[in-house]
């Protein structure tokens, strides 16, 4: 999951795409934030998450998340467009398909 | 629904009988009404399920050091001498409103015991679908419903005989959110996410507690902001490093939002 995701968020750097978690590992703690610093280094993370408990009810809760990991695809306007395609390659085709339509969206002159 | 709730309700009722009640080590009691007999044995269970809990996680732990495959035991938490003796109460107490919760409990903590979770079921659809008692116990319906695909039309069932024909509002009430969150649970096409909905809707004109008013609204929820078509909810909190940050600050990007954890 994690070594995808970096390939995504490398792959894309210059293009309108962002990866943004949303982590249930208690970084509200001050143990939980150490071992969440040393796994995120370990990992390679460059992304930023949320911090799920930052928020009561948490931000899982309000968004009714059942199982982890649960993905959610927001287009250039904040539209959910798809929810769970999990597939690698899949995600690729849904997302490149989302940041061509912003591309092309932010190419169009506003009148 | 939390314990307390249900134990505040079952002190309302008349105790049918007394039953003598032993084991634990503790004094037996001569007269046990169903709450403290309901009390005992979630109480018994829970106490079986974290000594198996230790054990099972030192199993595993053990298999995975030594590379072995995962044994039985952590997949077989100790339910089903409670189950029987949930069997046993219920049947004690057959046809009266006192036998519900154990029906209830049934429901609730069955793991492999699908034909005691389907004989439960019947009963309460048989015996107690009109039961003052029975609003309590409904939402251990959904958890069966989902696992096991025997009982999930019988789960039906008692939800549609209950929704509909109950004398209690709040019954009726809790029969049309369970059905609806789980209608919105297994939803496949537009037309089933529409049937949930309505059911979630029905509650708040139907509920005069309005603890169910708010859970349904809960669930409403996810229909109204979280199906694809839908503007993604802001979220407006702190980053893991306790910085505070906007889902909308990326608008204008493509935004994958992950559900993650390390664990």
């Amino acid at each position: 999951m994690i070594p995808h995701e970096r390939s995504l968020v490398e792959k894309w750097k210059d293009k309108p795409f962002a990866l943004i978690g949303v982590n249930s590992d208690g970084t509200n703690t001050e143990e939980g934030l150490a071992k969440f610093r040393e796994e995120a280094k370990k990992a390679q993370m460059t992304w930023r998450s949320f911090r799920d408990e930052s928020l009561d009810p948490k931000i899982s809760d309000t968004w009714h998340v059942q199982g982890w990991p649960t993905l959610y695809y927001i287009d250039h306007e904040g539209v959910i467009r798809h929810k769970d395609v999990r597939d690698e390659q899949e995600m690729e085709k849904v997302l490149g398909d989302m940041i061509a339509a912003a591309e092309k969206a932010a190419a169009t002159p506003k009148r | 629904m939390s314990r307390a709730v249900l134990a505040a309700s079952l002190l309302l009722w008349t105790p049918a009988f007394a039953i003598a009640q032993q084991g634990d080590g503790k004094p037996a009691a001569t007269q046990q009404d169903p709450e403290a007999a309901y009390q005992d044995l979630v109480k018994s269970l829970n106490k079986a399920i974290s000594d198996w809990r230790a054990e099972a996680q030192a199993a595993a732990k053990k298999a995975q050091e030594e590379g072995t495959p995962l044994p039985a035991i952590v997949s077989n938490p100790p339910t089903k001498e409670f189950i029987t003796r949930a069997q046993e109460l219920a049947a004690e107490r057959a046809g009266k409103d006192a036998a519900v919760p154990f029906l209830g409990f049934i429901c609730k903590y069955a793991n492999k015991e699908v034909n005691a979770v389907k004989k439960a079921v019947q009963t309460l659809a048989s015996d107690h679908a009109t039961s003052p008692a029975i609003g309590k116990v409904i939402p251990f319906l959904t958890a069966p419903a989902m696992r096991f695909g025997v009982v999930t039309k019988a789960v039906n069932g008692l939800l549609d005989e209950v929704a509909e024909n109950h004398p209690d509002a709040d019954c009726k009430a809790q029969a049309l959110l369970t059905r609806g969150t789980l209608r919105l649970q297994t939803a496949q096409t537009d037309e089933q996410r529409k049937a949930a909905e309505e059911d979630l809707r029905k509650v708040a004109t139907v509920a005069k507690d309005q603890d169910l008013t708010a859970q349904a609204k809960d669930q409403l929820f996810e229909i109204e902001h979280l199906q694809v078509g839908c503007t993604a909810p802001d979220i407006v909190a702190k980053d893991t490093d306790g910085v505070d940050f906007k889902l909308s600050d990326y608008r204008g990007k493509v935004v994958l939002l992950d559900f993650w954890g390390f664990w």
